[in-house]
């Protein structure tokens, strides 16, 4: 249990930093020098003592918003095996809040945006709200999958508690399941090829078409809620490919930890080496993911790696 | 005792429709009535419990109709005689209070459930001088009618002693199965609805179309194989709940899509109850125990959530005097209260925590995980399905949810510019539904065992399973998200209290400099990706007048989506018997000779018929 709440400050602390790793693997693609590694926190602590500026279209929704949708994912990690450890928090169907709670900070990022009543806002919403429509489902295959090699439906057991011959009992469905989550991982976090959160242009932006009207601690809130999602889904495809959990604790503390860093290094050669797709493209894309989940699902049942 | 309860509705009903030229008096009767009816009930069951499923699909009429009542005081100022709306709106309210206590004698039961038909027909064309609620009304009673007429069909033949079963199984689902909205049997639920009077349709919603899954329970499964009754409530729910909340999305009508919603929530909970008869049929004491719980939990949690929602939409309705959700828009400064009630139920329906819609939707899940991790291949099917249908139709339900909250209250106004304040009788019952709601989040982990004591199943074992531990967990975390959004709340408030000074000034659209609210994205346009890429199912139908020449000055688009099955099914099915029945008409010439014709070769046939055999 300490182990797992040094994992979860730790997790807390580094998440921000995740960003400057994939802002500088973009940067030494690119052949200029990058912001510093810091550099969200930095941003962040700025953010916090800066002013709000509201405007006169918005409600309460639009201010409660940002705060909500930090809430919901910082519980969404609650119940991650953060460092290979069971969290103590966790229930029989925590898989299912944890799929909830991000849903939440969905509808409410959606909520915030149509709040504002900016024509781009509610193109970045309805954006969000098709791709994730297939990034939901095939995340709930996942953990489908993730149930019949653990037997269980707790989040963290289901990464734990599935022994460490997995790879060689289902290999082909463990290959299929984990590139079906670095698409959901793509698109949850709102990288290339999905979304692009550094074009000039807010028409071809998802997530920060939605935020753009937010400012001050609100938008710090928004910065700092980003990287807690990559965070988490950086620790969820970690543990759903390296069987660490019979490790030393500090050893297994360090692979997540690396295991996080290597996926943000990942996105970053991804966001340089292709550009954004269309937006009739994305959700092929999407659907391909969807079939992969599935087709490792089916592949499981029939090579017998449930448990 | 407890038929006493819609003695006394009958009562106030008969009373209220006596006191038909005094508007006032019969609204007093009426609202008394039902406030004296429900008090009779709550202490009937408190002192004589009826059986468990009476008791469930009691509930939510008990709960919704003195809602409704006081809601409706305001609604229907100006809409018609209140002595004729308060008269059927406590006749309807009796018969289905009277309903789920009538389980033992079928031929009772059919009565009262054609008088609640009739009965809720008058409340759905109240509105009678509108000129659309011809077709409207039409299609109701011919619903209501021949689920009737299967259902004489379903008692028939539940007499004779060779009949098919198959026959007499069909028969039953059938025709209960029209009053629960089931795939193709649905038509009238998107019709009926958002004519109604808002305090109507959420009583219809909430609390009558359960009743078509009460009859199905009750009177069409006992005798029958658990595992086909389970497949058969799995399929139709998981067809009705997908297909409900896709037709929900390009809804334009703010009711119309809160009825595909009720389509897709009657399908939840149908398979809720499928997932608890396969348990049964294979022996999953966990799958048993989660469905029921889910069955019994969605029911309650739609009853107040949807409830909640169509008492909004009412509101809404009375305050703009549409129901186009592209015509609204910042409907959330004229009414806050509704706005807020909305926007919590909305996002509570579509099955996300911190609100009780969530609660009801995990313990499905976990139904459907139990059967997916128990190495039964049936049950592995079943699960999977299940929870695949769930979590698409929650992402669905998120976007169509999402639509109906920001196209009507968030933003700024599209066309609705004289918009009247919102009353304190249509926002107190939202508000009192909501308080239950939250109330059903943080009791239910202490009122399990009660729940199985009053089942009575004593093959049921809960507590290995831990439900109380889920359900225990699930409210903590719910609290957890009040707290720490509290906390942020107050952080953020801290931050800013050192100095730093908040702004207020327009939307920033990106460098224009007058943005307007016919730059805004409506609800249509939110949907309209999703639209798109659903197009193959729900045949949008798009209507598009481009702009010509060097100076165009006209151009228009239109898009619409007509019920699937109505244009695709009925329709066809329809205009055949039509068809058919205009050749039929031939023989009706009006000549004399050509009847004598006709006698005489039928004769003919006859006798060479008899000859043969």
């Amino acid at each position: 249990m300490i182990y797992w709440i040094l994992n979860l400050i730790l997790a807390l602390l580094l998440a921000p930093v995740l960003f400057g790793v994939l802002n500088k693997v973009k940067a030494f693609f690119a052949g200029r020098k990058g912001p510093r590694i810091m550099q969200t926190w930095y941003d962040i602590f700025k953010l916090l003592r800066k002013g709000t500026v509201y405007s006169t279209s918005t409600t309460w929704i639009f201010k409660f918003a940002p705060v909500g949708t930090l809430a919901a994912l910082a519980i969404a990690m609650l119940f991650l095996p953060l460092g290979f450890t069971e969290s103590p928090l966790r229930f029989q169907g925590d898989a299912l809040l944890f799929l909830y709670m991000l849903g939440l900070g969905r509808i409410l990022t959606v909520l915030g945006a149509l709040d504002t009543a900016s024509s781009f806002e509610g193109m970045g919403a309805a954006r969000e709200l098709e791709f994730s429509i297939i990034s939901e489902g095939t995340m709930l295959l996942l953990l489908i999958f993730l149930a019949l090699q653990s037997g269980s439906c707790e989040l963290s057991s289901m990464f734990c508690g599935r022994g460490g011959s997995f790879w060689l009992k289902a290999a082909p469905a463990m290959v299929l399941a984990a590139v079906a989550l670095y698409v959901v991982l793509l698109t949850e976090s709102c990288r290339v090829p999905v979304d692009d959160p550094e074009t000039h242009l807010e028409l071809t932006m998802i997530h920060e078409a939605m935020i753009l009207d937010n400012s001050g601690p609100d938008l710090a809130f928004i910065h700092y809620g980003a990287g807690l999602k990559l965070w988490i889904f950086g620790a969820i495809l970690t543990a759903l490919v390296i069987p660490a959990d019979t490790f030393v604790p500090w050893a297994a503390t360090v692979i997540m930890t690396a295991g996080c860093f290597l996926i943000a290094v990942f996105v970053g050669i991804t966001e340089s080496m292709m550009a954004r797709y269309r937006f009739l493209k994305v959700p092929q894309m999407l659907m391909g993911g969807f079939c992969m989940a599935f087709a490792a699902l089916a592949l499981l049942l029939i090579s017998g790696g449930v448990k | 005792m407890i038929f006493m309860s819609a003695g006394i509705a009958a009562a106030a009903g008969i009373l209220s429709l006596l006191c038909c030229r005094r508007g006032g008096l019969a609204g007093v009767a009426g609202v008394a009535g039902t406030f004296l009816s429900v008090i009779a009930g709550i202490v009937g069951i408190c002192t004589s419990p009826p059986s468990g499923v009476s008791l469930l699909f009691m509930l939510p009429t008990l709960i919704l109709a003195p809602a409704a009542a006081v809601h409706s005081v305001a609604y229907i100022k100006g809409h018609g005689n209140p002595g004729i709306y308060w008269g059927f709106f406590n006749l309807t309210v009796a018969t289905m209070l009277a309903l789920p206590l009538l389980k033992e004698d079928f031929l009772e039961f059919l009565i009262i459930w054609e008088l609640m038909g009739v009965f809720s027909f008058v409340l759905v064309m109240f509105n009678y001088k509108a000129e659309e609620l011809k077709r409207v009304a039409w299609i109701y009673l011919l619903a209501c009618e021949a689920g009737g007429l299967l259902l004489m069909l379903f008692y028939a033949l539940s007499f004779k002693t060779g009949a098919p079963r198959e026959l007499f199984y069909i028969a039953g689902v059938a025709g209960f199965g029209l009053k629960a909205g089931f795939p193709l049997l649905h038509l009238w639920l998107p019709e009926a609805h958002p004519a109604a009077p808002a305090p109507v349709s959420a009583i219809m919603s909430g609390a009558m179309i359960n009743l078509g899954l009460f009859g199905i329970v009750v009177f069409v499964f006992p005798g029958m194989d658990a595992s086909l009754c389970g497949w058969t409530l799995l399929i139709l729910g998981g067809i009705s709940t997908l297909g409900g909340i896709l037709f929900a999305l390009p809804q334009d009508n703010l009711k119309r899509l809160l009825a595909y919603s009720s389509i897709e929530n009657i399908g939840i909970i149908s398979m809720a109850l499928g997932c608890t008869f396969l348990g049964g049929a294979f022996k999953n004491n966990s799958m048993i125990v989660f469905g029921i719980l889910g069955t019994i939990l969605h029911i309650i949690n739609h009853a107040l959530l949807k409830g909640t929602l169509f008492l909004g939409a009412g509101q809404v309705y009375c305050s703009s005097g549409t129901l186009s959700i592209d015509r609204m828009g910042g409907m959330m400064k004229k009414t806050p209260v509704t706005g807020s009630c909305f926007t919590a139920a909305a996002v509570g329906l579509s099955g996300l925590p911190p609100f009780n819609g969530f609660i009801g939707e995990l313990m499905i899940y976990l139904a459907a995980f139990s059967g997916i991790c128990s190495g039964v291949w049936q049950l592995r099917i079943a699960g999977i399905a299940a929870a695949l249908i769930l979590s698409l139709t929650g992402a669905c339900a998120v976007a169509a949810f999402a639509k109906a909250v920001g196209g009507t209250f968030l933003g700024e106004p599209r066309h609705v510019d004289d918009c009247k304040k919102e009353s304190v009788w249509m926002y107190g019952p939202m508000l009192f539904l909501l308080f239950l709601s939250l109330l059903i989040v943080f009791s239910v982990p202490f009122t399990v065992p009660c729940i199985f004591k009053v089942l009575n199943v004593s093959t049921i074992d809960y507590a290995s399973t831990g439900v109380q531990k889920i359900l225990f967990c699930a409210a903590s975390f719910s609290a957890l998200f009040y707290v720490l959004s509290t906390l942020l709340l107050l952080f953020r408030r801290f931050v800013r209290v050192r100095g730093n000074e908040n702004a207020a000034g327009p939307t920033w659209d990106c460098g224009y400099a007058k943005p307007s609210a016919r730059m805004e994205y409506t609800g249509s346009a939110l949907i309209q990706c999703l639209g798109d890429l659903f197009n193959s199912f729900l045949q949008i139908r798009r209507k598009i007048e481009p702009p010509q020449g060097l100076f165009p000055k006209k151009a228009s688009f239109q898009w619409e989506s007509p019920d699937g099955a109505e244009r695709f099914f009925w329709a066809p099915v329809f205009t055949f018997f039509a068809g058919v029945s205009d050749k039929v008409h031939k023989f009706q010439s009006g000549y004399l000779h050509m009847y004598v014709l006709i006698m005489t070769i039928v004769i003919i046939a006859m006798v060479v018929w008899a000859i043969i055999s």
